[in-house]
This record gives C-alpha cells, structure tokens and sequence, in this order.
C-alpha cells in the first residue's frame, strides 16, 4: 500500500456469484483513479479489477432501479447515493481486449459499507463489453495512415 | 417439486401477485409471459450461471506487476477518454 492508497472494508451479504462463500472485501482505491481492487478478506483467490462505470458509460445506469430485496441488503436510505463499479475482465497479453461487466454492476453503499453485485434483468447490458473496442481500431487506422505516407 | 399440466394462454397464479400465463408452445419452445411486482426479480436462471463465470475468468490476483498492469489500464482509459471529448 502506497500513500495515495485507501482501503476500507465492504460487507457482501450474499457473497458475489461464483463466489457466494465470501462476505467481506477490502477495497483499495487510490487517488484520481477510476479503478481499485477488491479482494476477499478470507481468500485471496477471490481478488478482482473494478472500476466506476458511469465515467465512461455516462448513459449507464440513471436511475438504479432495485428491488426491495435489493434496498434491503444495501440498507438504503433517502439521503444514500450508490456508486455504482464494474468488474473487468482483463486480459495480461492485450490489455485492449479488457471487457467490462455491465450485466452485474457492484453497487456500493459507502454510509453502511455493505455492498452487492446485482444482476439486471435487462438483456441489453452485455456480462462481457469490450471496453476499447473504438479505440482499437482508430489505433489501428492511424497506423495504417502512417505506413502510407511513409 | 409441484408439477402442473397447462395449456396455451391457461395461467398459474403464485401467491396473490405473480402470474404466469402459458403464451405459445412451438415444438420444445414455450413462451411464457410473467406479471409480477417491481421489485420481484425475474432472470433466466442460466443468466446467474453466466455471471458466475464471468466473475471466475475475471479473478485478478495483484502480482508483482500490478503497478505496471493499472499503469497501462490508467493510459487506455485516459486515451479513451480523450478520444470522446474530441
């Protein structure tokens, strides 16, 4: 852990899926970033890549409709803001080909620290979005350009 | 396990708001229409098994190369984030 780095713990009642034993993580964050790391306090194996999803999918997630299930396991309050964190799904050998998953956003509740992954019903938001396809393939196009003129 | 016989557009009602109406049957198909409450959740449940995979494959355990893996995930965004605004 580094000075710019905070971590604070976050109960999961239910766990997160494929991982339901696990209740508590510890996030770290660190300064002017939009990613941090989730790891299981009783497993290592169980570590994770989140980043907030609404600073480049502005469009994703408005109104964060829960169910009263959902309001419960959050302990939700009027003056609660949720934050809402994807996982990604990286890949070591092109990073470029990291996907988001949108299908189940981690919605955190800071006042209470508890947190879940929720899936949406709506079949729109993919489990596995690449997360730089657009940025790929302009890459690639101004390559392409350069190698012409060269 | 309760197992009931139904035909196309006969319904099942559980509890006193959910109901479930047969729509079509085409071969092994069978559409079903569900009405329920807003906050009951209704998802295939093949969607779960999905996300659980997903979550596996997802597992990143921070390795001595962890500062240089968010680095280079840091530059991407940024250039991401860039090219929009443009």
């Amino acid at each position: 852990m580094n000075e710019n780095q905070q971590e604070i713990l976050l109960s999961f009642p239910r766990g997160i899926p494929g991982f339901e034993e696990c209740k508590t993580f510890k996030m770290i964050e660190e300064e002017d970033s939009c990613l941090a790391n989730l790891i299981a306090t009783e497993n290592n194996e169980a570590s994770f890549i989140i980043f907030q999803s609404q600073v480049f999918f502005p469009d994703y997630l408005p109104d964060v409709e829960l169910a009263k299930e959902e309001a419960k396991i959050l302990q939700i309050t009027a003056e609660d803001t949720l934050e809402v964190w994807s996982m990604l799904t990286l890949c070591r050998s092109d990073m470029s080909k990291t996907t988001v998953n949108l299908r189940a956003p981690i919605l955190i509740n800071r006042r209470t620290g508890t947190a879940a992954q929720f899936i949406l019903t709506d079949d729109r938001y993919s489990s596995r979005q690449p997360l730089f396809t657009g940025l790929e393939t302009n890459d690639k196009k101004e390559v392409a350009q350069e190698g012409a003129v060269g | 396990m309760l197992v009931l016989a139904r035909k196309v557009n006969e319904k099942i009602l559980i509890g006193d708001n959910i109901e479930i109406t047969i729509v079509a049957i085409t071969g092994d198909n069978v559409r079903i229409g569900i009405e329920a409450p807003k906050d009951v959740k209704v998802l295939r449940s093949e969607v779960y098994e999905e996300i659980q995979q997903q979550n596996r494959e997802a597992v990143h355990i921070p390795d001595t190369d962890q500062e240089e893996v968010k680095g280079k995930l840091e530059k991407l965004l940024q250039a991401k984030l860039t090219k929009e605004k443009a």
